[in-house]
């Protein structure tokens, strides 16, 4: 600790560079933060999800239609506990950018059937006493000013009403608290199934896929298969495939998440390896005369090399302690604006161990230079 | 009075690509412990040379130097370096203060390689500035000092782990000659009241003379050694 205050001096020898350089470095632990709270918000929403809630839909398509005879027959196989319909429902509020993700689910079943449901009793019995009732996400709720007994038009995306037109008139009957560890309803709209399934002009007695909960979780990939066997060659063949499939399939849509933010970060560690490591170097030189001087007191050839190792770990380290807090600070606000939850998990871990890698690449050679400096040729601007 | 440096011998190569140039010549010395001696000679004649060979910065070709019993041409690299933290004190022309530390950081450098406390440490720190008379710019950088405070800044920091020889290299080259008397009476003050002996390298014959003794090199040999006036 005594040598704190030269290590701390030396770090700041050229504020102005000193300054840049940490910007620099903080700016790539901020956009590292960043990408890895959504690589880690991803892992940590797909390890969430249930192994023992299967998702049954058509074969052809996620947006084909199921026949709801199909309900009795899933009900049937040996294994399943619960099963409902769902209907994506979809929809706008006043403006088309007004997005409201909804459901119309049958009340009892979902709640029988989504084991990660914390609506509580009262709501689902609500939402059953009203045929135009919806359970409303309080995150919605604030976000739309919505409150209890509010009637409201939603603009179905999918369905059109029995009157030719996509609004259907909805009551908001209860307000739950939004629940993140939901993955597909615990920040949805819920209305009933029935509502409208019978409201709409096409696909009646259909529907969009089924959730079904099985007695045990592994035995789930069995149960899948027993499921897609009995409808096999039948007009409506199914898939059906665990909710962690699913959500492993939606990312896989969009590439290779952890390749995609690995290649970014490594592009960016490169261009700071050789930016820094030559301000390093730079920094070496100038300050030639200032280590002879250090070794000219006596301090070892070994304990200047430690003091510009120590300089270059502590001043990475800060640099990235402000990229990733900047980062950590900047997770609700992305979560605000995308509506995805980043994750620091071994985020911050990972980013100090790198800071440090950084470090011990950028500092090791003017370090050993330093090691090697002759004091009588350095004092003599050799 | 008993001899703290002996040279005996000493040659000095230095390589400059494929040749290399003989700097000192068989050169001895011995110079008494308390003693306050003036090395002076012509630019090139290898003062600088001879006083870095004593004040163990760099090692002779050949032959021997002995400083306070020890023969520290023989001592490894990092003994070198605890030695001369324990036994010398440099003082240079330009100062040599760290740019970034205040004026007591810089004095407390050769005390972070002891095991002296915080508290010893501080306590030596404000004994070695009020000696210099720079107890009140403790906290101010070398680029808010005159050049005349740096270098007592530099004395101050060559005294505080109280050495046995103080090495000065010109100690006044940079000063004008109201300061430049200011930091050689301070230089006696520590020969003849603290019994520092100093080795001090100086062009300036009024410089000189602040010292015991006097020795003039040339070319690589000692041509004179005189008791100053």
């Amino acid at each position: 600790m005594k040598f704190f205050p030269l290590v701390w001096a030396g770090m700041w020898r050229k504020r102005g560079r000193a300054i840049l350089t940490l910007l620099s470095i903080a700016n790539a632990f901020l956009l590292f933060g960043l990408l890895q709270g959504f690589r880690a918000g991803l892992d940590s929403t797909i390890s969430e999800t249930h192994a023992d809630v299967l998702i049954t839909a058509s074969r052809i398509s996620q947006v084909e239609p199921l026949p709801m005879a199909q309900l009795a027959q899933i009900r049937a196989v040996p294994g399943v506990r619960a099963v409902t319909p769902v209907v994506l429902f979809h929809g706008t509020y006043q403006t088309p950018t007004q997005f409201v993700r909804s459901f119309a689910v049958d009340p009892d079943a979902l709640a029988r059937a989504n084991p990660q449901s914390t609506i509580p009793a009262a709501q689902i019995a609500a939402l059953k006493r009203t045929r135009t009732g919806a359970l409303v996400p309080s995150t919605v709720a604030t976000q739309y000013g919505w409150k209890i007994g509010d009637r409201l038009p939603l603009k179905s995306l999918y369905w059109s009403n029995r009157d030719g037109t996509p609004i259907w008139p909805i009551d908001v009957v209860a307000i739950y608290p939004t629940n993140a560890d939901d993955l597909f309803f615990g920040s949805a709209v819920l209305v009933n199934f029935d509502y409208v399934d019978q409201g709409r002009s096409v696909a009646n007695g259909t529907s969009s896929v089924f959730l079904v909960r099985v007695n045990d979780p592994s035995k789930a990939a069995k149960v899948a298969a027993a499921i897609d066997k009995r409808f096999a060659n039948s007009p409506h063949e199914t898939k059906t495939a665990s909710e962690r499939q699913l959500a492993l399939d939606s990312i896989k849509q969009i590439g290779d998440v952890g390749l995609i933010v690995s290649a970014i970060m490594g592009a960016v560690f490169f261009a700071l390896l050789l930016s820094v490591g030559a301000v390093m170097m730079q920094s070496f030189r100038e300050r030639s005369h200032e280590l002879a001087i250090l070794k000219t007191l006596g301090f070892t050839d070994g304990g200047v090399l430690s003091l510009l190792l120590t300089e270059s770990l502590l001043f990475s380290v800060t640099s990235a302690a402000v990229g990733l807090g900047v980062a950590t600070a900047l997770f609700p606000l992305v979560k605000r604006f995308i509506g995805f939850e980043l994750r620091a998990g071994p985020v911050l871990l990972v980013g100090f161990l790198f800071a440090a890698l950084l470090a011990l690449a950028t500092g090791i050679a003017p370090a050993i230079r330093a090691q090697r400096l002759q004091i009588v040729d350095a004092l003599a601007g050799r | 009075m008993d001899a703290l440096i002996s040279l005996k011998n000493v040659v000095k190569l230095y390589r400059r690509g494929k040749q290399s140039v003989e700097v000192l010549h068989n050169l001895s010395l011995e110079i008494s412990s308390g003693e306050f001696l003036a090395l002076m000679g012509p630019s090139g004649s290898g003062k600088t040379t001879l006083l870095n060979l004593i004040g163990g910065l760099d090692r002779p070709t050949q032959g021997e130097v002995w400083v306070g019993g020890v023969r520290i041409d023989k001592l490894s690299g990092s003994k070198l370096a605890a030695w001369r933290s324990r036994h010398v004190g440099f003082v240079f022309q330009f100062y040599n203060l760290m740019p970034m530390l205040s004026a007591e950081r810089n004095v407390e450098l050769p005390l972070l390689l002891t095991s002296l406390s915080t508290a010893q440490r501080k306590s030596n720190v404000s004994a070695a500035l009020e000696l210099v008379g720079l107890s009140d710019r403790r906290k101010h950088k070398p680029s808010e000092l005159s050049g005349g405070q740096q270098q007592r800044v530099a004395i101050a920091r060559a005294l505080v782990a109280d050495p046995t020889l103080l090495i000065c290299d010109e100690p006044t080259g940079d000063l004008d000659r109201e300061t430049a008397e200011e930091i050689l009476n301070l230089l006696q003050l520590l020969n003849r009241g603290h019994g520092k002996t100093i080795v001090m390298v100086t062009h300036d014959p009024k410089a000189a003379g602040f010292a015991a003794r006097r020795a003039d090199l040339d070319k690589g040999a000692l041509v004179t050694a005189s008791v100053a006036a």
